[in-house]
């Protein structure tokens, strides 16, 4: 008999708990939050068999014990993942009823969780499925772990029933007799329950669930409604899930005592799974619903949306705290709030006494920009240890003091100029809607209208780089809700600002959120314009503000690229001919070329004698070149030399004598000044000779093509090209075609490897425009492309890509920072470096005299994911205020 | 049960009377895995059996003898879980414990052909991986002409699998193989019940008569397959996946016999790394104390390569007696047939492998097969072997 015994066996496990008091470790922590109690400055936290001895405020460490260094990193709870996509997602059994099924028969008990242990998370429910009414039994488990024992917190949790449309029409079910026989005839497939709401309920009482917790997965009111009452029915303990409309239906809860899992359905970094052209940033109204949801004293725990790349879930509490939610409140729903609802409270979820040693190491303060996991723990070993190089340490926006009326004077805050550096307790002064004074302690004038800035930092209003907010027609909700999956149109022969609702009042939410600029661009090619968000409307800053292109990779990529450009340059040129006929009637000349004649005047002879000169301007030099002569005084043609800048004529005659002439431009062919030589001086005046008629051009007007229009600006370098080119070779096309053939102004938007992108584009003089999808892994780093650029010295800006996505620009900017993006860098990518590519740098994007006043005054630091928007300023006037 | 097999073997053995032909291999190296390797040994044989095995032996005048010189002797290797020589291994319906991998050994199969080539004398015959409870497997003799002169052990365990079918989900699978369980032990406290000869085979399994051949295809699995041997009182052996090596330590607390997955070495994928990271989990499972045995089944590079399975694993740093032992020995032992075969020992029964070098090594070639006492391969008379190997003029 080769089986086990069971006597040793017991024997061996009580030799095993008599040894089990293990060596004492000791964490010694710059910061411990503990989240159950208070936070501890310079705490220590003392750990044996994997369990949390005590948590003490500081004092000697024990002899003999292990000491962990970690004063420099701020410990939190693992994080609890209350909806994790650990187990099978997706993959339900057939049956409508299937309370036998166990979640934690999908869990890989060796899988290596990287992902979610290099996010912090220690713990996670597991689902049984999400399709089918009563799917099974969950269960939670730890992330890591030596053992299957070691990883399981409870191994069946409560049943998951999944209220709505998802679990309805559930597939028929075939059993076949083996054999078939007369008695036992092969019979049709089985039908089941439900079809409706008649029959969920009915399949729930047929399967007569007598136990909870019910975990149930509902989303409108009415579900969660009707969940509640079920749970009344059979007298279970009932856990909500998801529960977006939980807000309308909190007093139900609050009086219940009734916990959710708050779906954040909030994915930074992510395009939306359906649609990978646009980003799934759009749907995070439901963050302010866990602010609802805080308000109302509802107990909740916040949840990942079910997208098993996206578990930054500290990240997601940090946009909830950017909603209104209180940080303590926000870390404790990542953390003890889905611990305790779980039932594993006593376990995870906070640093104390008796719970198990799961513990996350932060860089710095858990809704801080810079707050990267640096190490996890759990049951008292560390699980997973970020390389040292990986590890982007956050600095503040330090700056040297920046050097640096009568309407607007916003005081107080820290301003960030973007070209000017930081004014701390700074002053702006607007005036007629400019900018008028940036600095420090100016008097305030008389009768001002003031704002008070103090504590709140204020930056320029940002630039969103592509986005098609306000092409969507149909101004009521539904259409608004629509418009959120639909698309900008693929091209446009005309500037989109004549196309976009202007009174959009999606554009007051985004003005909201500080972006006060939007360049509008069709899809795939054609014209964008620049509006500017101003009192809750859409304003036209430059209707056509930049060109739009696809390349594509090949001779064939580059022979379109080619041929579209040769055919706008032979416009634009043909427009420039005739333009400058027009101009220029009597000559096609440049201002000093050509033969001038007039009078030289010498004060002391009282006298005016004939001069003559010819001339010629090298346009690129501005150097001009030619002969003087005065005739009358017996002259002959004498070489001269000089300059001609803005007007400014200059010329020094060498021989025979020193002759210095000095004039100015008075009008079309008219010059007045000065000469002087060594002994004598005076005045001067001429005028320019006419062509010959013969050899002036003819001014012919070429046929106005409305679709060609926009290539004069981009020829004349008015506008920038934005070229989509998805792949290196495409870029490389563009490149050739714009900047090397042309010399254009360009800007890589869509490329799927910015980072690659940015080398090729930096060699060209080129600049990038990143979309949500900024971060890739490679290699098991994560490669922020962003940051990758910004350090190459590439100028790269933000794009939303989106519609109402613009209002989470700041937050991609956040999490690019997150991300280890310099948060000076991210700055300029949202304003200036956009205002610089689309030439409008005089207007938008720093905070500096004479731009206009487009302000966005946050809370705090405008990359910690916790500051808020507390006023936008376009145009100075105040566009939006936080209640 | 020893009783009941030895009762079995009397009428199925070879010949239809016992006999009592004597054998010797003479001069021979002898690796015996149950102990020390002697050069220069004797094996004498009588009525199938193993009499002595030493050196200096007296060879009885009626023996046949087999000279041994440069030659080495090691005990026939025994595949311990294949799902060959059959027309195919799997039912389509999930459940199917009443079947038998009796009715489908097929014994002109030239797989069993190809195993005497390789050395094998004993296979266990198993339903596939595909099947949840795939039905039961046999262990049989590579020679005969009829199945029953084939078999060893008739149904000597049930088969089964963890791995899903496509498009179920584990937890699915695991549910409906525990409401199989479930139905079939509460069939068992129904007394009253007639007795269904489909059920037995349930019953066997449930009342440990019948022991359970796991296939775990991920390491996850040995701990549902240990769940459930423990839930419902089930022996149970592993046939473990890839990674099985991952549960080691969680094995080694039951002390379950293992059967390790055929892909000795593979690559697995480093999530972290984003990198293909060699893997060989031998050490680990051996390192645990686990009595583990080395399979062939399913593999790419051809069949019954129990050899090259052991040398694999030595190259990976097991010992060689350890590896040699995972041929031999181990699967008799996993089997419950340790004490008939697996090594050469007095009154074991004489199923050995003649080689012209050392097992382990490539350039080897298996001399003589006998079984049960009988020559049962020659490579001198491998007509197959020689037209495969003939130069074409």
């Amino acid at each position: 008999m080769k089986r086990w015994m069971p006597g040793l066996l017991l024997l061996a496990s009580l030799a095993t708990a008599q040894e089990a008091r293990g060596p004492l470790i000791v964490v010694r922590a710059g910061r411990i939050h503990t989240v159950s109690g208070a936070t501890i400055d310079h705490g220590l936290i003392l750990l044996r068999d994997g369990r949390i001895l005590d948590v003490l405020p500081g004092g000697e460490i024990p002899r003999g014990a292990t000491l962990i260094e970690a004063d420099n990193e701020v410990v939190i709870p693992g994080l609890v993942d209350a909806h994790s996509p650990l187990s099978e997602p997706g993959r339900d059994a057939d049956e409508t009823i299937a309370p036998e099924v166990r979640a934690i028969d999908g869990y890989d008990f060796y899988a290596s969780n990287w992902r979610q242990l290099s996010n912090g998370i220690t713990a996670a429910y597991l689902s049984p499925g999400s399709k089918r009414l009563l799917s099974g039994q969950g269960a939670v488990v730890k992330t890591a772990g030596r053992d299957p024992d070691a990883r399981t917190l409870a191994p069946r949790l409560g049943l998951r029933i999944t209220l709505g449309e998802q679990s309805k029409f559930p597939p028929a079910i075939y059993t076949p007799p083996i054999p078939a026989s007369a008695d036992k005839p092969l019979l049709p497939a089985k039908r089941q329950y439900p079809a409706s709401r008649m029959g969920e309920f009915a399949a729930l009482r047929r399967a007569g669930v007598k136990q909870g917790p019910l975990f149930v997965q509902a989303h409108n009111e009415d579900d969660l409604v009707k969940a509640v009452m079920y749970a009344d029915e059979v007298g279970a303990k009932l856990v909500l899930i998801d529960a977006e409309e939980a807000p309308r239906v909190s007093d139900l809860l609050v009086e219940r005592k009734i916990p959710v899992l708050f779906n954040a359905a909030y994915a930074p970094g992510r395009r939306d799974a359906t649609d990978g052209s646009r980003p799934s940033l759009e749907a995070t109204g439901s963050l302010e619903g866990a602010v609802a949801l805080s308000k109302a004293g509802v107990r909740f725990a916040l949840v990942p949306p079910d997208d098993p790349q996206m578990r930054d879930l500290l990240f997601l509490a940090a946009a909830a705290v950017r909603q209104g939610l209180s940080e303590k409140e926000a870390l404790a729903a990542v953390t003890l709030a889905p611990a305790e609802i779980l039932g594993v409270g006593d376990r995870v979820g906070s640093i104390s006494k008796g719970r198990d040693a799961d513990l996350v190491f932060l860089a710095a303060e858990p809704f801080a920009p810079g707050a990267a996991v640096r190490r996890v723990m759990i049951n008292g070993e560390f699980v997973f240890e970020r390389k040292e190089a990986d590890v982007q340490t956050y600095r503040s926006i330090r700056d040297s003091a920046g050097k640096a009326r009568d309407l607007l004077a916003i005081k107080g805050g820290r301003v960030l100029s973007v070209t000017q550096g930081v004014v701390p307790d700074g002053l702006i002064f607007v005036e007629g809607g400019k900018i008028s004074y940036v600095g420090r302690g100016r008097p305030l004038p008389a009768g001002a209208k003031t704002i008070d800035a103090t504590g709140l930092t204020v930056v320029p209003g940002f630039v969103d780089f592509g986005s098609h907010l306000g092409f969507h027609l149909d101004r009521t909700d539904a259409g608004l809700r629509r418009a959120r999956g639909s698309g900008a149109p693929s091209t446009l022969a005309v500037a989109p600002s004549s196309l976009i609702a202007a009174e959009d009042p999606a554009y007051r939410a985004v003005a909201a959120a500080g972006v006060t600029s939007i360049l509008l661009a069709p899809e795939s090619s054609g014209v964008c314009s620049v509006v500017k968000l101003a009192g809750g409307k859409a304003v036209i800053a430059r209707d056509v503000a930049a060109m739009k292109f696809t390349a594509q990779g090949g001779t064939a990529g580059y022979q379109a690229l080619k041929d579209a450009l040769a055919a706008g340059r032979k416009y634009h040129d043909d427009w420039e001919a005739f333009e400058r006929a027009r101009r220029e009637p009597t000559s096609a000349r440049d201002p000093i070329t050509g033969t001038w004649k007039g009078a030289l005047e010498n004060p002391e002879q009282q006298q005016k004698v004939d001069f003559i000169a010819e001339l010629k301007l090298d346009a690129a030099t501005m150097k001009v070149t030619g002969t003087v002569q005065a005739p009358a005084a017996g002259g002959t043609p004498e070489p001269v030399e000089g300059t001609f800048d803005q007007g400014d004529l200059k010329l020094e005659q060498a021989k025979p004598a020193k002759v210095e002439f000095s004039m100015k431009v008075q009008g079309p062919d008219h010059l007045k000044g000065t000469w002087s030589s060594a002994v004598r001086k005076g005045t001067l005046e001429c005028r320019r000779e006419p062509l010959p008629v013969a050899s002036r051009p003819e001014a012919r007007e070429p046929r106005k093509d409305d679709a060609m229009e926009p290539y004069r600006k981009l020829f004349a370098k008015e506008i920038p090209a934005i070229v989509v080119a998805r792949d290196l070779p495409a870029i490389e096309n563009a490149a050739k075609a714009f900047r090397g053939d042309h010399a254009l102004d360009m800007i890589i938007a869509g490329a799927d490897d910015a980072a690659a992108a940015g080398a090729v584009a930096f060699g060209k003089g080129a600049s990038l425009a990143l979309g949500p999808d900024f971060l890739k892994d490679r290699r098991g780093a994560k490669i922020n492309s962003a940051e990758a650029l910004a350090s190459q010295g590439v100028p790269v800006a933000f794009a939303s890509g989106g519609s109402t996505a613009a209002s989470q620009l700041p937050l991609l900017a956040a999490y690019a920072v997150r991300n280890g993006l310099e948060p000076f860098d991210a700055l300029k990518a949202l304003t200036v470096n956009p205002a610089r590519m689309l030439k409008l740098d005089g207007r938008l994007g720093a905070v500096e005299r004479g731009r206009d006043a487009d302000l966005v005054l946050f809370t705090g630091d405008p990359f910690a994911p916790s500051s808020r928007v507390k006023m936008v300023i376009v145009d100075g006037k105040v566009v939006y205020e936080a209640p | 049960m020893k009783v009941l097999w030895a009762a079995a073997l009397a009428a199925l053995s070879l010949g239809a009377a016992p006999d009592d032909t004597a054998v010797a291999i003479k001069g021979a190296r002898v690796i015996p895995v149950s102990g020390p390797e002697i050069d220069g040994a004797t094996i004498l044989i009588r009525g199938g059996r193993i009499e002595a095995v030493g050196k200096d032996l007296e060879i009885p005048w009626d023996a046949r003898v087999i000279d041994g010189a440069k030659k080495v002797v090691v005990p026939g290797f025994v595949e311990v879980h294949t799902t060959r020589g059959t027309d195919r291994p799997n039912e389509r319906i999930a459940s199917v414990p009443f079947v038998s991998t009796f009715d489908s050994i097929n014994p002109v199969d030239p797989f069993y052909e190809d195993a005497l080539r390789q050395g094998i004398t004993t296979l266990c015959v198993m339903p596939g991986n595909d099947t949840m409870i795939g039905g039961q497997g046999c262990v049989v003799r590579p020679v005969g002409v009829t199945t029953e002169s084939m078999m060893i052990v008739r149904n000597a365990a049930m088969k089964i699998s963890l791995r899903p079918r496509p498009g179920v989900s584990r937890m699915a699978h695991l549910a409906a193989l525990r409401k199989e369980l479930h139905e079939a032990s509460e069939a068992l406290k129904d007394k009253k019940g007639e007795p269904d000869p489909r059920r037995e085979p349930m019953s066997r399994l449930l009342k440990g008569l019948l022991p359970a051949f796991v296939y775990c295809p991920t390491a996850s699995d040995v701990h549902r397959a240990l769940e459930l041997a423990d839930a419902y009182k089930l022996k149970v052996k592993l046939v473990l996946g890839r990674d099985g090596w991952k549960a080691a330590g969680e094995i080694a607390k039951k002390g379950v016999e293992v059967i390790l997955d055929p892909e000795l070495e593979y690559w697995e994928s480093d999530e972290e790394k984003h990198e293909e990271v060699r893997r060989f989990g031998g050490d680990a499972i051996a390192k645990a104390g686990l009595k583990f045995a080395l399979q062939t089944d399913g593999m790419p590079y051809g069949t019954s390569y129990l050899w090259y399975q052991a040398a694999t694993a030595v190259r990976n740093g097991l010992s060689r007696a350890e590896a040699l032992r995972a041929a031999t020995l181990s699967p008799a032992e996993i089997l419950g047939l340790g004490a008939r075969i697996g090594s050469i020992d007095k009154g074991k029964d004489a199923n050995l492998a003649v080689l012209t070098g050392d097992p382990l090594d490539a350039q080897t070639w298996v001399e003589t097969v006998l079984v049960e006492g009988k020559v049962v391969y020659e490579r001198s008379k491998d007509e197959k072997l020689k037209r495969v190997l003939e130069v074409k003029k």
